[in-house]
């Protein structure tokens, strides 16, 4: 009887040290997961943030090849705009977006998927580009892959938002914000005037919703080499 | 459309005995042709290349076609007619293909008119097909696109049309009743097609977009395609207010119901996204994940002092 107490009290004298490792580690694991949840709040996920910086520096070298390359053939703004839009495949790069409101300046994506916004801001591929005189609809990650719209909240009526593309550089100002739902898709639907809209997940830190801030076009200036030849 | 241009062609051979004034123009776009490498072409126009092409036919630079015919009855009365067709200016392209046949936008107008003493009555269809943009087909097969801005890059057998626009017109006039009514037709958006890499395409309508796809039909536009089969675009609606716009739908509807422009389709059979792009992350489930990870570590702790 002495002998088999002995026996249970070796034993549990090695599971303690074990499940006391254990629960340092499963601790450990969660302060981590907490202390990253922190940072995603406070500043921007990392290790996507470094995958997005990475993904931008390779898209602005192929556009600054692009761009060079970029001979227009059309005479209209809006026949160039679209022969330079079909003739983009998804993942290329499209050109730049600089909103100094929020501190943006990033190669701007054809396409939203989730591989586009991985890499930057996107262009959704049902709609159209600047120049087209139809809807510009652009997507941007709020909190993961360096988050380039995480403020978009901030923007205010009148503030500037520039796109620009080999043909010519795009002019846009705010004009107000609305939130919808994320399954709202009647906002993507183009009506028959130039317009632009920004897209972003609301609120920050779920996917419920959309806040969406629109913009319309204020000035055009057409790049030289975005002349016909 | 054609059977309107052919109608309007053959109004010239009608129309010479009357009082007949015919015009045939070629203004020219300013840019010149080319054929290099190519066999059996014919252009007309300017700013038109098919190198390396077989049996391609283009169209571009605005000839114009017009004939006028009227003549007085001994009754007092008149009878008269006017044709006229011209196609829209935009260069074509065809490079690497086989027998293409390329037009710019086309437009005809058809008009007849007699009147008597008391009575009048005239009939006129004016018609348009697609716009004055370009058209391309490079590597392509048996294309044949009309209307202008159109794309086939790539394809095989693809047939395209641009936004088809027609208003025929009737009015009457009499001592007791007038009468005017008009049915203004409209097939396809506004907006070229998109057939790149696809094979036995056929749009019409102007807006539409298969690249990558297969034996597509698309009418009407608004619709867009990746995905190989049969994609029916936007249904035939027919027109119940002739007032009311017809720049997105068929045969005068405004607007027709899920059939949004989608330049490049981003899902199958015209279908768009059901959720707007996804662009958050939901952290609330990896605070309850930390959470959950802290109490169970302090537990297993707790559990290893006690024993």
């Amino acid at each position: 009887m002495r002998a088999r107490r002995d026996h249970a009290t070796a034993g549990a004298t090695r599971v303690a040290p074990a499940r006391r490792r254990l629960g340092i580690t499963v601790t450990l694991l969660g302060a981590l997961v907490l202390a990253w949840v922190g940072t995603v709040w406070f500043w921007q996920e990392p290790f996507t943030a470094l995958y997005a910086h990475v993904e931008q520096h390779r898209l602005a070298g192929a556009y600054e090849k692009r761009d060079a390359a970029y001979a227009a053939t059309r005479t209209s703004l809006a026949a160039e705009a679209r022969a330079y839009r079909l003739a983009t495949r998804a993942g290329q790069p499209l050109g730049w977006i600089t909103i100094p409101r929020i501190g943006l300046h990033a190669v701007l994506v054809d396409g939203t998927g989730e591989s586009q916004l991985a890499d930057g801001p996107g262009l959704y591929r049902g709609d159209f580009l600047p120049g087209e005189g139809r809807l510009v609809y652009v997507a941007g990650h709020r909190t993961t892959y360096s988050a380039p719209f995480a403020n978009i909240q901030d923007l205010r009526r009148g503030d500037e938002v520039v796109i620009s593309l080999p043909y010519g550089a795009f002019r846009y100002a705010i004009t107000g914000h609305r939130v919808v739902l994320a399954t709202d898709v009647a906002v993507l639907r183009s009506g028959d005037h130039e317009e632009l809209i920004l897209q972003s997940c609301h609120p920050k830190f779920s996917a419920t919703h959309r806040w969406l801030a629109f913009a319309r076009l204020v000035s055009v200036r057409r790049s030289a080499r975005g002349r016909p030849v | 459309m054609l059977v309107a241009i052919a109608g309007a062609v053959g109004a010239l051979a009608l129309a010479a005995p009357a009082f007949a004034d015919v015009t045939a123009g070629v203004p020219g776009s300013g840019g010149g042709n080319s054929a290099t490498g190519s066999a059996g072409s014919v252009q007309v126009g300017g700013g038109n290349t098919s190198g390396t092409s077989i049996g391609s036919a283009q169209l571009g630079g605005a000839p114009d076609l017009s004939a006028g015919t009227s003549q007085s009855t001994p009754a007092g009365g008149s009878a008269g007619g006017n044709t006229a067709a011209s196609v829209a200016g935009g260069s074509n392209s065809a490079d690497h293909s086989i027998g293409t046949v390329q037009s710019g936008g086309v437009s005809s107008g058809t008009s007849a008119s007699a009147s008597t003493s008391e009575e009048s009555a005239s009939v006129s269809a004016p018609a348009t097909v697609g716009s004055g943009d370009d058209n391309t087909a490079g590597t392509s097969v048996g294309t044949v696109q009309v209307g202008g801005g159109n794309t086939s890059s790539g394809s095989a057998g693809t047939v395209q049309s641009g936004p088809v626009t027609a208003t025929p017109t009737v009015n009457l006039a009499g001592p007791i009743l007038a009468l005017s009514d008009s049915l203004p037709v409209t097939v396809g958006g506004t907006g070229g097609n998109d057939a790149s890499g696809s094979a036995g395409t056929v749009q019409i309508g102007g807006g539409n977009g298969s690249s990558g796809s297969a034996g597509t039909v698309q009418v009407g536009g608004s619709s867009g395609s990746t995905a190989a089969g049969t994609s029916p675009a936007a249904p035939a609606v027919p027109a119940t207010t002739p007032s009311t716009g017809s720049t997105g739908g068929v045969l005068g509807a405004q607007h027709t119901a899920g059939a949004q422009t989608a330049p490049k389709g981003s899902g199958v059979l015209g279908a768009a996204a059901r959720v707007l792009p996804y662009t958050g992350l939901a952290l609330l489930g990896f605070v309850v994940l930390g959470l959950a990870l802290l109490l169970s570590g302090g537990a297993l702790i707790g559990r290893a002092r006690t024993t």
